[in-house]
């Protein structure tokens, strides 16, 4: 178990590792040269423009900055923004608590409505009305991205938020002004895990061991919790790691949506206005997150099903 | 059935069915409900909704059959070679895929698509370009991974024995074997790809204005949501139109392709 896990440490890191390398490319290959973003208007002369590249290090071959940038971001020190000289690392953290704190929250949600919904529709499924419900949600769920339940809900008036409170000062406060853009993101996210847990637990409904417990004289609630559900919650738990990843996206585009203080938003922003080591960091501290859910996905699978421990 | 023709037909055949430009603007005509001389009412610069949904739901369709027929030959190209050959070649492959998969979908997808997508004559081409790329490592690791299992069968182990040539095993054994996991894949996919190019276009990435796209229709509406939700609610529900379509036309694909061969 021990040697499983640090396997998928290290292979994780590793995938961190190339993966900001490849973003790091991919935003060096941004038009706009940040020395003339930085100065402006005195671009137009030669020897300030050198001047601001030599600070910035821009006249250093490729590797060489891309490992000073690693080496600092590892401590800390994610640079400068272009736009406004602050320190990148104070930009980030702020909004990467947000929207961790706000992925989390639309998680729960998303749970919240599929995972009792599955156990619902599995549990009546012999129903021609209930499955028949199943399929129009289920289709509507997924083909509603999530900004477009984002603006029903903003056309129904749900729309300024104002400030919101860090969860640790007001919770409560939170919470209700979250909720509606969580909402949209777990309507979606929850109907695709729905889905996943459903076909799942179909497929174990076909097993013997489940005529065995119904021959037993088990009341049909209790099978279903305590062998469909649990033995269909494995396959499920994996899918919901893979979902993270749609989960972060889905909140980029909803934070704009909502105008949340959120790294979606900055990413952005960062984005069009040229930033680039703001997009960089966004995108790099993004896909950590995504990495170490992916990680403890992975712990998790290894937990419950012992033969995966081998691979 | 009948209302997936009836909206493909509507969608290719646009140019005929659009009763106005979509880019014509009567500055007059701003902000009308649906009426007679416009179906479904105009947006604040006058333009015919109908028209801009038309036209936006041909935009989006074409650029979703494009990114993912793109994806589809790349991805799977790549995945059999690699799965085929193995080696040091299948290995670096794979991290590749690897790390392009430890990116979250929208988070690549806008950094592509402000980067490089914006020079590469940005608007549609580059939605393309940008889903394409997101899109590839999707299908390349279910190619490799499936052209893995397929070198166990022992029909492949005769063959090589026979002595057959590599190219000729791949193409004779290897891709039909691969074709219906790859459709499956594709029917997941092209409905992804219209909710993409709708959020791309929402957030500014996708098709510029003041080429109709749902996404970028969706932001202008936005704006003044609360004076005339119309031009918000009307792109919204040919959206998700558009997506049910394309869901139902994948699970068509799918069955045709998939379920029967294997």
């Amino acid at each position: 178990m021990v040697s499983y896990v640090l396997r998928r440490l290290v292979a994780s890191c590793l995938t961190i590792f190339v993966a900001t390398l490849v973003l790091y490319t991919l935003v060096d290959l941004m038009p706009g040269d940040p020395a003339q973003i930085m100065l402006g208007v005195d671009a137009a002369d030669p020897i300030k423009l050198q001047a601001a590249r030599h600070q910035l290090g821009l006249d250093k071959p490729f590797l060489a900055r891309y490992c000073d940038w690693f080496l600092n971001a590892l401590t800390g020190n994610l640079g400068n923004s272009l736009q406004s000289g602050q320190p990148v690392a104070g930009i980030v953290m702020e909004r990467f608590l947000f929207t961790l704190e706000f992925t989390l929250y639309c998680l729960a949600i998303a749970l919240c409505i599929s995972l009792p919904a599955a156990f619902l529709s599995i549990r009546f499924n012999e129903s021609h009305v209930c499955r028949m419900i199943t399929r129009i949600m289920s289709s509507i769920g997924l083909a509603t991205p999530e900004f477009v339940w984002g603006l029903v809900l903003l056309s129904l008036g749900w729309a300024s938020l104002g400030k919101i409170p860090s969860l640790f000062h007001s919770p409560v406060e939170n919470l209700t002004k979250l909720f509606a853009p969580a909402i949209c993101v777990g309507i979606v996210v929850g109907t695709a895990v729905f889905k996943m847990a459903r076909s799942s637990m179909l497929q174990i409904m076909e097993a013997p061991y489940i005529s065995t417990a119904r021959a037993k004289g088990l009341a049909e609630n209790v099978v279903i919790e305590r062998h469909v559900f649990r033995n269909g919650m494995i396959p499920t738990i994996t899918f919901i790691g893979i979902e993270f990843g749609y989960l972060l996206s889905g909140v980029v585009v909803t934070e704009t949506l909502f105008a949340l203080p959120g790294m979606g938003r900055l990413l952005l922003q960062s984005v069009s206005q040229r930033d680039y080591p703001v997009v960089l960091a966004v995108a790099s501290l993004v896909t950590v997150l995504f990495t170490v859910a992916n990680l403890m996905v992975d712990v998790l699978c290894g937990i419950l099903d012992p033969r995966i421990r081998y691979t | 059935m009948l209302f997936v023709l009836i909206v493909a037909l509507l969608l290719s055949l646009t140019p005929s069915f659009a009763p106005y430009s979509p880019l014509q603007m009567n500055s007059k005509d701003r902000f009308r409900m649906p009426d007679m001389h416009y179906l479904l009412g105009t947006d604040r610069y006058g333009r015919d909704i109908l028209s801009r949904i038309l036209y936006g739901s041909r935009t989006s369709a074409l650029i979703a059959l494009a990114s993912v027929g793109i994806a589809f030959t790349a991805g799977t190209t790549i995945g059999t070679v690699s799965g085929f050959v193995g080696g040091w070649i299948d290995t670096i492959f794979m991290r590749v895929v690897d790390i392009l998969f430890a990116i979250p979908l929208m988070v690549l997808a806008i950094v592509i698509a402000g980067t490089i997508a914006g020079g590469v004559a940005g608007g549609i081409k580059g939605t393309i370009f940008t889903i394409s790329i997101v899109y590839s490592p999707i299908f390349a690791r279910v190619a490799r991974n499936t052209t893995w299992l397929i070198r166990e069968e022992p029909f492949f182990e005769a063959a090589r024995a026979l002595g057959a040539d590599p190219s000729w095993i791949m193409l004779k054994h290897v891709v039909p074997n691969l074709l219906p996991i790859c459709i499956s894949q594709v029917a997941i996919l092209l409905p992804n790809a219209i909710v993409v190019e709708a959020a791309l276009s929402f957030l500014g990435l996708g098709v510029n204005p003041p080429y109709p796209s749902l996404g970028s229709m969706l932001q202008e509406g936005r704006i003044y949501i609360d004076i005339f939700p119309w031009a918000t609610v009307a792109p919204a529900a040919a959206l998700v139109i558009v997506v049910l379509v394309f869901n139902i036309l994948s699970e068509l694909l799918e069955q045709r392709f998939s379920s029967k061969r294997r």
